[in-house]
């Protein structure tokens, strides 16, 4: 056992230390290098005050600690599906709680800077008995790991269906094979072969829109949902992550048929509709006049876009993961900022427009590197 | 029939050209490039399929890629050395996407004589490397291709699949259907007699008697 954790050890978390040496350089000078040594603490103090008093700021933490997670588990599925990585498989032979134990380690000391500077986040909220506070922070951090260590587990097991976990998964699949055609590749990608992600990240989203609508029905804060709605969309860039990886490989042959672009970017539509759809009814349902139904659609098809933007986003970039995760924020700030402002219907408009002509101008000009 | 100017290839984040071709030209008929490992005739093949993105312009039978790309991709199609389908669709899914977007003829004989009905409900995850390289060779063939273009069509199958694929090589021919074939094995002689071989070399092609 030993053997087999420093060997992955080395592979996965020695390696993605050393290949993001610089990422790591540039967040350690932004957050300890530009403040007077003298000032260090106190600025970090208040920061961590920032962070436990203020639902939109701690939104905002919640969103960036999830993008390293979600950059640490890109990194580690891209290791294991290079193909110089079959030997990685042979950890299917161990017993399943024996690899869950082993993956968690690997995600933990990945996603460590986060555990780090979260130990002291909920330090600073028990020493102010913010005991709720606290206690979500860890919550969180744990399904974080989880999370991480769970879809290694999947991706690393999931030709094995002797595996508890694999096999609890596909009770969850449909038996009957349904026809697939060409606007279901993708929704039927997801169900067959990212279930585990899908599941995680739906629970993940419904547990957000039951804090702000079942919850705290009674006092709707229309400001911490849009940042909960936009925590929703941005935890799907992973599956949007999915969907393109997908189509650039498994489906590239797609390239050699005729079809038209408004068909590919429909492909794409359909799927984030579907993708979105549990939140719409969860919406709905719970709604409680909480907010206007138009606005509970145009929230749903303002998700739905950015979806697409960033699709859009990964055409542009190549699939490189950093730049992604980077814009991913930044379209999550301008919303944030463009619906605080009252402009719902112009930042739908907007991100359509945006998506489309990104969409357009890379699609046929992208190639994986 | 293709006709390639001032075509290059780089890799993305490479600034030098993996393939340069300035003016090259072919008539209808059997081509059988050769070159070495590396020397780029997937790439070649990807590009002239519309997979992969390039500079310059490709036109086939007067249709330019990126003009006419979905006119051009009705008439050019590409069979995979490694062919890479999603594991959870079976071939019959995806021979029916095939006929729905390639429109045209279907390859029965071919899906006979290959034996490809046999597993063709199952799903392509099962399939070994030899059924997944015989599958790729139906959809190659779906359609109404002016030019095939087949990477490493022997590898993978056995006799009888590659005496059925010389066959049915030999039928589209004399039909008037162009063939581009990269192969590191022989073409069988009957076959070998009306082909013309290209180089692949320094980056570039050529006729090997030019």
């Amino acid at each position: 056992m030993k053997m087999i954790a420093s060997l992955l050890l080395k592979v996965l978390v020695k390696q993605f230390y050393i290949i993001n040496a610089g990422f790591f350089l540039f967040l350690f000078f932004f957050f300890f290098g530009i403040i007077n040594g003298g000032q260090l603490i106190s600025y970090h103090q208040s920061l961590i005050l920032g962070i436990i008093s203020s639902p939109v700021f701690m939104g905002l933490v919640w969103l960036a600690w999830m993008l390293y997670n979600i950059k640490c588990i890109v990194f580690c599925n891209s290791i294991i599906k290079a193909e110089d990585s079959s030997y990685i498989f042979v950890l299917k032979a161990l017993p399943a709680a024996k690899q869950f134990v082993l993956y968690s380690i690997v995600a933990a000391l990945q996603y460590l800077p986060v555990l780090v500077y979260s130990f002291f986040v909920i330090t600073m909220a028990f020493n102010r008995s913010m005991l709720l506070t606290g206690a979500l922070v860890a919550i969180y951090q744990l399904l974080m790991i989880g999370l991480a260590a769970g879809i290694l587990f999947i991706t690393i097991n999931k030709n094995m269906p002797s595996v508890w976990i694999a096999k609890a998964f596909t009770s969850l699949t449909v038996r009957k094979r349904i026809n697939v055609g060409y606007y279901g590749f993708l929704p039927a990608y997801i169900l067959y072969e990212k279930k585990f992600a899908f599941t995680v990240i739906k629970i993940f989203s419904l547990l957000l829109l039951s804090v702000s609508f079942v919850r705290n029905g009674d006092q709707f804060d229309e400001d911490l949902f849009s940042i909960f709605f936009q925590l929703i969309f941005a935890a799907h860039a992973v599956a949007v992550f999915y969907c393109v990886d997908f189509n650039e490989s498994q489906m590239q042959f797609g390239r050699n048929l005729p079809l038209n672009l408004l068909k590919i970017a429909g492909m794409y539509l359909f799927t984030f509709c579907m993708l979105m759809l549990p939140e719409l009814i969860f919406m709905l349902v719970n709604n409680h006049s909480n907010l206007p139904v138009i606005n509970i659609l145009l929230l749903y098809l303002t998700a739905v876009s950015t979806l697409f933007l960033y699709t859009a986003i990964l055409y542009g970039c190549g699939l490189n993961m950093e730049s992604y995760m980077l814009l991913v924020f930044i379209v999550f700030i301008m919303i944030f900022f463009l619906q605080k402002a009252g402009f719902q219907s112009l930042t739908l408009l907007g991100i359509l427009v945006t998506a489309g002509v990104v969409f357009k101008t890379n699609y046929y000009s992208f190639e994986r590197e | 029939m293709l006709t390639i100017q001032n075509f290059q290839k780089k890799y993305p984040g490479n600034t030098q050209p993996v393939l340069s071709i300035n003016q090259f030209e072919i008539e209808t008929g059997i081509y059988w490039i050769k070159g070495e490992n590396g020397s780029g005739k997937t790439t070649l093949l990807k590009s002239i399929a519309g997979m992969i993105p390039f500079e310059g312009s490709i036109t086939v039978s007067g249709l330019q890629l990126s003009a006419n790309r979905m006119d051009y991709t009705r008439i050019v199609n590409y069979a995979e050395a490694e062919p890479r389908y999603p594991n959870f669709l079976t071939g019959k899914e995806l021979i029916d996407f095939y006929r729905a977007t390639k429109k045209g003829d279907f390859p029965g004989t071919l899906l006979e004589a290959l034996g490809v009905e046999k597993f063709m409900h199952q799903k392509t995850a099962t399939y070994s490397s030899g059924m997944l390289k015989k599958l790729s060779l139906v959809l190659g063939f779906t359609g109404s291709a002016k030019l095939l273009m087949l990477d490493e069509p022997l590898i993978a199958l056995d006799v009888a699949a590659v005496e059925v694929l010389h066959a049915t090589i030999r039928q589209y021919s004399e039909k008037g259907i162009s063939f581009i074939i990269t192969s590191h094995q022989p073409l069988n002689n009957v076959l070998m007699a009306g082909t013309t071989t290209l180089l692949l070399t320094e980056k570039t092609l050529r006729q090997q008697n030019a």
